[in-house]
């Protein structure tokens, strides 16, 4: 059995199986027999850029998910892909950012008759374009240095 | 994603609590469904019981009844719960029937696409 240790994220390694760095791969042998490292190398070296994008990819989903859960209970605005601007309070978020919004008034209550008794809403991730923040919503240091943090890999 | 720690189960976002209620829900194309929430997937795919399309052009609206529709989450927008308490619309809004908002909805999209065209020509002549 061979044990391979990575200095990546860990559930990066778990999903693959393999380092994503050449430079940090570890591997401890078993109690049976040893397989050299080498071995996996040609599977590194040709998959080796859609590891790395698949792992900022996910580095930033993290990050944000993280972000948003802090900002659970605060007063949002959600500018959508399609104009319309919901204002609510945070009540979820989800790894897809997904988000779901309570106690919601549309920005532009004439021009969208049709939302006017819609209270609660979810709102796809995907649609979204901006959401707009309360001004001491932000610690602009500590997101700073979750982003270096991130970056590094750590 | 297989990270996501135990705390989190709380916090995600899940349509659990729309089911069987009725929703408005929003498509990309600009569409307004309305119906009952039946079902619902990761990927926001829905199943709605006694759908009906709200169109409104202006001052008008009509419900055309659909019923039973599956919806491809990629199109979703948003997803609305309709406060029961509260009036759907604005009061000065009329109900029309379907043939009459169809012919309005053509009507409106006809003058945009004029105004396209005559915004074309503007351009053309490049007079600023």
């Amino acid at each position: 059995m061979v044990l391979i240790l990575s200095l990546s994220l860990p559930p990066f390694s778990v999903v693959y199986g393999l380092s994503v760095s050449p430079i940090a791969l570890v591997s401890f042998a078993g109690d049976d027999e040893y397989t050299p490292c080498c071995e996996f190398r040609p599977n590194i070296t040709s998959n080796y850029s859609s590891f790395v994008l698949a792992v900022l990819i996910i580095i930033f989903l993290q990050l944000f998910f993280s972000y948003f859960k802090d900002l659970v209970g605060r007063e949002v605005t959600v500018e959508l892909k399609n104009d319309l601007a919901i204002r609510g309070t945070l009540h979820s978020v989800d790894q897809y950012l997904n988000i779901k919004l309570e106690n919601t008034r549309v920005v532009d209550q004439d021009k969208y008759p049709h939302m006017l008794s819609v209270r609660n809403c979810f709102i796809r991730g995907s649609v979204v374009r901006y959401v707009q923040l309360p001004p001491d919503g932000v610690d602009v240091d500590l997101l700073h240095d979750a982003t270096r943090r991130e970056a590094r890999g750590g | 994603m297989s990270w996501a720690g135990p705390e989190d189960i709380y916090l995600s976002t899940s349509l659990a609590s729309y089911l069987d209620k009725k929703l408005l829900v929003l498509l990309r194309d600009g569409r307004k469904l309305m119906g009952i929430l039946r079902s619902f997937d990761q990927f926001a795919n829905a199943v709605l019981e006694g759908a009906c399309e709200r169109v409104i052009v202006g001052e008008l609206y009509c419900d055309i009844p659909l019923g039973l529709y599956v919806i491809r989450g990629e199109n979703v927008v948003l997803i609305g719960e309709l406060d029961l308490e509260r009036e759907e619309l604005p009061p000065h809004m009329t109900c029309v029937s379907a043939a009459e908002i169809r012919r309005a909805q053509k009507a409106e999209r006809e003058a945009s696409d004029l105004k396209g065209t005559m915004r074309k020509r503007m351009e053309f002549l490049d007079l600023d």
